[in-house]
Formats: C-alpha cells, structure tokens, sequence
C-alpha cells in the first residue's frame, strides 16, 4: 500500500525539479545565447524482495540526465562594432581561472588594455594563438569578414576563436553563460578550432527560449503536480478506511 | 522550492531592464546622450547529479548530469557610445564631435570630465565653458569686442576683433580618447569621468588619426532610437509577466502539497 505514497511521491520530485528547470528557462527568456534546458527522466525499478521475472510492478521515476538544445537562437541586429554571433556550430572560447571557457555569448568589448574581453574580462581567445585579441581602436574600425578575421585598415590582426565541440551534451555549465569540458573527457573530445566559422558582427544572439513552449511546460507541470496530490490524497484516504475498518473487527 | 527564487531573479532582471530603457527614453532629447543597454547572463548551477560520476562496476558514466540554473543575473549595464545625429543650430558656440573623442572638461575640484555634449557658451570673464559653467580644457578666452568666432574642423578657434582685418587665433581645442569608452564613469551633467576601466586619456587635435573632428554650429543629438527602445520596453514586460506566472504557478503546486492533510 505504501507503494502508492512513495511512487507518487518520487513523481512529486521530478516534478519539482522540473519546475526549477522551467522557471530558469523562463528567468533567462532574454540572456543573449542562453540554450533550453530540459530533464530527462527515467523509470528505475523498486528492487524486489525475492527473484521474479519480466519486469518488475512497481517502477519509480527519477532524473536521469539534463538536456541542452543547442538549436541556433535568433539574431538580433544592434549595429555594435563588438557584438559578434556565431551563425551554426561552434563557441567562442575565453579564458578565466586559467582554463578555456565556452560561450555563445558575443557581446564583448575592449578593456583598459585595449584587449577584446568579454563583460567579466576575460580575455577572448585568437583562433590560431589561442591568446588575447589585442585591438588599437583608435587606428580606426575593426571589421570582421566571415570566417572571424579581425581586419582593420585592410591588415588582418587576428581571428576570432570559434570552437567547435564534438561532445557539447556533456559540457558542464558555469552560470555566465559559459561551459567548460569535464576533466573525464579525453583528447578525443577536446574543442578543435572551427575552419570557417560564420561570425557576424553587430548581432547579437538571443536567448532561444520559446516562451510559448515554456509556459505550457509551466502548465503541465503544474497541473500533473495538483493530479498526484490528489492520487495520493485518495491513497492516503483508502488507508485511512481500511485501518478504520479493520479496526472495526 | 527552487522555481520561486528563480522566477524571482527574472523579474528583479526586467525590472532593471525596464529602469535602463526608461532612463534612455527620458534622455531621448539630451545633448551627447549615450544609450544604455543591461546585460544578463545565467546565474549559478547546481549539480543535482555530477556529470562523470560512475554510473556501474564496468566504468561507464553519467554522460550529461542534471544540472539546475538558479536563474539570472545582471552582467553589466553597457553604455553604447555610437555616434549620435548632429542637428544644426546655427549657434557659433555649439561644437559636435563627429568620429572618436571627448572633450575635457575643467570640473569645480581640479579634476578632469569628460563630455560629448558641446553646447558652450561664454562666461562672463570670456571663457569657454559648459552650460554648468565649467572651463573647457585647456581653456578658450574671448577677448571682449570679438565677432565672428570661428571653429575649425581640427579645433583652431579663430575671431575678428573689432578694428583689426585679420583673424585673430584664440586657441586650440583638445579631444581625448579612451582605448575603453564604455568604462567611463557616467557622473551625470552629460559629465563622464576617467577610471581604471576605461584606460588614461589620451589627448590630440581635432582631425588627427583616432580623433573625431569638430563642427561648428552642431550639436550631437542623443543616440536613443526610439523604435528599438519600445520593442525592448515590450519584450522586457512580457517577459516579466511570463516570471509572475511562474511565481503563481509554483505558489499552486506548494498549495497542493499542503492541502493533502
């Protein structure tokens, strides 16, 4: 009988976490390159006291991994010399706490130095030295040709950085905006530079939350939630019958 | 329950949205205005179930994890200090710098601003000086019986004194620019001040390389473009109601719960 309880219980759960992921989506509708996340859920099988075969009655949900979509957001034009999107695969890397760190995110700008950096100051890392983007402003504007080369006055004086990462599932996330690659990942996965990336300069890439598609998430989640209250409420209600009863006896 | 913080954190970010919209709507008409806009980025996350755990005996491991943002935070509020349209008026004393640069300004403490906004005007002792009062580096005086006053492109200035043919020359203007612009600290008054953002002035003429050129009788109008700011007005708002629903959301299902006894 207490089965009842526990698997309704154990749905509560996802539920709730699955609320959290909803509302983050929903919190982060415009963070430039911001990338849905969803939980993917699992059922795993209450163990049983002796052996049996076939599947076990009793199966419990549980969380079993997160989901990034990595679908393409859309481009939003401001016309910033220093906006710069990434239009298909690929991240722009910085680097911060002495590790790379990836991002879609390409609002970036100079610092005091004159280094391309993005809102915390972490430098933007050059796609062949894989070091700083060192920029003179005031030797005029720096345009960005498709393919990431920074030219300004006609010279080439760097390349912008874009990634491309064969396992982007298994990025960790930082909050930011960024993701590292887990240490457990071997050289295999590590990031390779991307030929000809597609950069354009003055977008900005949004969020690609689809609000719609969140707030009836939001609903469903809400509405299976109230549903197993009430299952458990009458699970509760039966027990408290059938102890009445028995007692009665 | 965690949806309640973060739905939280989203209306605290549009709600500052919507203060940095409403001040660059407010400002639409300032002379030398640079639009603002806020940038957010996501919060922490927290690893419900670490990534790269074991998941068996055999070695194999979680692949993706479960991973739950907290929501969102404020990046930073960046000034956009693209060019704004310069409107003719006529007026000798109205200079607009068009291309890289500021001018410096002499504040009352001995200290140096900086602006973009170039409407001057004349003190009574002859200077040069803002619509505070404040000199204009490195200080412009106008000999009493002056007329024409002329201001080149590169920032010479330049007047017909009553009783002479020639011009006289008065001085020379001086833009600084910044490797860092949108560093500056905005003190208000139109006045920007140098910090350890925005990197040292560096000072030049008027026209040389890196350095924007003067014009005489303009003045830079306020780079807010009205259309985007209302189309990011409605975004912000919609978006926060979309954070209250969360709220409400949450609230029913925590309801639910506690309805049960």
């Amino acid at each position: 009988m207490d089965n009842a309880m526990m698997i309704g219980l154990s749905r509560q759960m996802t539920l709730r976490r699955s609320m959290d992921v909803v509302a983050n989506n929903i919190a982060n509708a415009n963070t430039a390159g911001f990338k849905v996340e969803s939980l993917l859920l699992e059922n795993s099988a209450a163990p049983t006291a002796e052996h049996a075969d076939g599947p076990s009655d009793i199966q419990f949900v549980n969380t079993w991994g997160m989901a990034r979509d990595f679908r393409q957001g859309e481009l939003a034009f401001t016309g910033r010399e220093f906006d710069l999107a990434v239009d298909g695969n690929g991240f722009f890397a910085v680097e911060a706490n002495g590790e790379e760190q990836y991002t879609r995110d390409g609002r970036f700008r100079l610092d005091a130095a004159g280094q391309l950096v993005a809102s915390d100051g972490a430098p933007v890392l050059d796609a062949d030295t894989r070091g700083p983007i060192l920029i003179d402003a005031s030797l005029g504007n720096v345009e960005i040709i498709d393919g990431g080369a920074l030219m300004q006055n006609g010279q080439q004086i760097g390349r912008i950085g874009v990634f491309e990462i064969e396992s982007r599932a298994e990025m960790s996330k930082l909050g930011n905006g960024r993701y590292t690659i887990p240490p457990y990942l071997d050289l295999a996965d590590a990031p390779q530079t991307a030929l000809e990336p597609s950069v354009r300069q003055g977008f900005v890439e949004q969020s690609n939350v689809q609000s719609i598609l969140e707030l009836t998430d939001m609903m469903s989640v809400m509405r299976s939630y109230q549903s197993v209250s009430k299952f458990l409420e009458q699970a509760e209600d039966l027990n408290k019958r059938a102890i009445e009863r028995l007692g009665r006896i | 329950m965690r949806a309640l913080t973060t739905a939280a954190t989203g209306m605290q970010a549009q709600q500052l949205n919507v203060e940095v919209i409403s001040n660059n709507l407010a400002n639409m008409n300032t002379t030398g205005f640079k639009r603002q806009r806020a940038e957010f980025q996501d919060l922490l996350y927290q690893n419900v179930q670490q990534m790269g755990m074991d998941s068996s005996d055999a070695g194999t491991v979680v692949p993706t994890g479960v991973q739950v943002g907290l929501g969102v935070q404020t990046a930073s509020i960046y000034r956009i200090t693209e060019q704004g349209a310069l409107s003719n008026t006529g007026n000798p004393f109205d200079l607009a710098i068009s291309g890289h640069g500021y001018f410096r300004v002499q504040m009352p403490d001995g200290s140096d601003g900086y602006t973009r906004a170039g409407n001057f005007s004349i003190s009574p002792e002859g200077e040069l000086v803002t619509t505070d009062g404040y000199t204009v580096a490195p200080g412009i005086a106008i000999p009493q019986g002056s007329r024409e006053i002329a201001i080149n492109a590169q920032g010479q200035v330049q007047a017909l004194i009553d009783g002479q043919v020639d011009p006289q020359t008065l001085g020379q203007l001086e833009l600084a620019t910044f490797f860092n612009q949108a560093g500056l600290e905005a003190r208000g008054d139109n006045i920007f001040l140098e910090t350890a953002a925005s990197g040292a002035a560096n000072t030049g003429t008027p026209g040389s390389p890196g350095f924007g050129s003067i014009r005489q009788g303009f003045v830079e109008t306020s780079n807010v473009n009205s259309v985007s700011e209302i189309t990011a007005l409605i975004q912000a708002q919609r978006a926060y109601e979309m954070n209250a629903r969360v709220i409400t959301a949450s609230d029913e299902m925590m309801a639910a719960s506690s309805n049960l006894r």
